[in-house]
Formats: C-alpha cells, sequence, structure tokens
C-alpha cells in the first residue's frame, strides 16, 4: 500500500503513510478500517485541538451503525505537519467524545 | 486474572511516539482515555484492560537514552495494568437508553478540562443549564442535586 494523501474538511493534506498503517495501526488497531480513517479525515463528524498540544489535531468519524462495535466512531490523531500538511499518527475506536476545544462544527453559543 | 498469563508484548511506533502494549496477541478492541493520551484497551462488554496505547510516549515518559525505552515502557504499562485492570465502569453505551432520557443526549460541553457547563434540553422543548464536573475516571457528574445524569429533566426541573 503506498502512502496515502487525503484532503480533509479543513483544508489540510494529510498523509497516511504506509508503514504507520500496516506495521503500528492495522496490526495493533486492526479495529479501525482505512476506509473509516479517509472517511473520518475527510466527512468528519467532529474535529478538535489536542487537549493540550497545538501540534496534534483530532478527528472525529461518523459511529459505526452496526457491527460488534457498533455506537463507537473512529478517532484520528494527525501531527501538523505546518499550517497545510499533517500525519496521521494513530487512529482508534471509542464510545466517548474526545475532550479537546472542538474546533470544528463551531460551537453555538447560548 | 488470567491476564497475568499471557505476555506482555510491545510496539513502539518512533517516527509517531506512540507505544502500543497488548496482553498477548493484539486483538480488536474499543480504547477508552484514562488520561490525557493514555488508552486502555478492551473488548466489551467485557472490562477488562487487555492494551494499553500511550501517545507522545517518550514526552510523557521521557529516557535518558534510547536502549532503555522499550525495557521503560514495559514498567510503565504494567503499571498501569495494575491501576486499570478494568475501564471504568460507566461503559453503558451498548445500552438502549429509554426515550424519555434521550432527552440528556442532547447536550452542549462548554467547557473542559475541568469542568463542563451542559445545556440540557428537555423532551417537551424546555432547557435546562446546569454545572456539571467531570471525573475522566468516573462517571459524569452534575452538580445540581435535582438533575442526574440518566434522570429525564420534566418541565418543572428547569431553571
Amino acid at each position: 500500500m503506498p502512502d496515502r494523501v487525503y484532503n480533509t474538511l479543513d483544508g489540510l493534506q494529510v498523509v497516511l503513510e504506509e508503514e504507520t498503517w500496516l506495521k503500528h495501526i492495522q496490526s495493533r488497531h486492526s479495529e479501525v478500517t482505512e476506509l473509516e480513517v479517509a472517511e473520518a479525515l475527510q466527512d468528519p463528524a467532529r474535529i478538535c485541538s489536542h487537549t493540550s498540544r497545538q501540534s496534534r489535531r483530532i478527528y472525529q468519524g461518523q459511529p459505526r451503525a452496526t457491527g460488534f462495535f457498533r455506537g463507537s466512531f473512529p478517532l484520528i490523531v494527525v501531527a501538523l505537519i505546518d499550517a497545510y500538511n499533517g500525519r496521521v499518527v494513530t487512529a482508534y475506536l471509542e464510545r466517548l467524545p474526545y475532550r479537546g476545544q472542538q474546533l470544528w462544527p463551531p460551537l453555538t453559543g447560548s | 486474572m488470567a491476564s497475568s498469563d499471557r505476555l506482555l508484548e510491545l510496539d513502539y511506533d518512533e517516527r509517531g511516539d506512540v507505544l502500543y502494549a497488548s496482553l498477548g496477541a493484539p486483538q480488536a478492541a474499543l480504547s477508552y482515555e484514562i488520561m490525557e493520551d493514555v488508552l486502555l484497551r478492551y473488548v466489551p462488554p467485557n472490562r477488562e484492560v487487555i492494551g494499553v496505547t500511550i501517545l507522545n510516549f517518550s514526552e510523557h515518559y521521557p529516557v535518558p537514552e534510547e536502549a532503555s525505552l522499550l525495557s521503560m515502557a514495559k514498567s510503565v504499562v504494567e503499571e498501569l495494568l495494575r491501576r486499570y485492570p478494568l475501564v471504568p465502569e460507566p461503559m453503558e453505551e451498548d445500552k438502549d437508553m429509554p426515550d424519555e432520557q434521550e432527552s440528556l443526549r442532547s447536550v452542549t460541553i462548554r467547557k473542559n478540562p475541568a469542568s463542563y457547563l451542559l445545556v440540557a434540553t428537555t423532551t417537551a422543548g424546555c432547557t435546562a443549564t446546569v454545572s456539571a464536573t467531570y471525573d475522566f475516571r468516573g462517571p459524569l457528574l452534575i452538580s445540581n442535586p435535582i438533575i442526574q445524569v440518566g434522570q429525564a429533566i420534566t418541565k418543572d426541573d428547569s431553571r
């Protein structure tokens, strides 16, 4: 599998490197599919900043409607290389929303 | 505990600075962020922790020499597994919530990490603003004594 590059909703080009995917994510977090990674980056349900690191961004995908992990959703951790580029660090499934500051969709005031 | 019979397998992604650890061969699982960058791995409905993933590992656990990273990683993971043999209790998301509790799902989280201001919408369309304290290790606590997680908010309970 060659490196894959995805255009994210918030304007980044994020690369999923072959070694990261095959050697680490797919072998250690096999519950995440490549399709989920792609969809979470390109059409996320939420985008959050890392709870403390400005150089990280988290893309939350849509929840799974079926299957053994129904109701969970993929979280893709992206390392920001610069203002326009990033690299997938890891990905996993969670059932609780990520606690970082939500960047998208924008929070509405009340 | 059965987990003590399984060997700890470690994998360190140096480029991403991610440590992956599993008891025995890695398997598909859900993750639970017990603290920043520390994920406990489990296969519901069983709450037993079967692995740990740590992001930004070298920043959280700096080592003086690269050669000792895996030995430190082993110690770190073993301590985490000792401290957290099970994921915290409120792993009830796989249970269907009664319809009257659906309104409590419509919350907007305003602030984090220590406290959240929640706006909960009732089924009747009324809104109630409550203060809550979120303990990452436990359930979401609602400081308002009237409104509790899982309790349907009626018009009389709103403020």
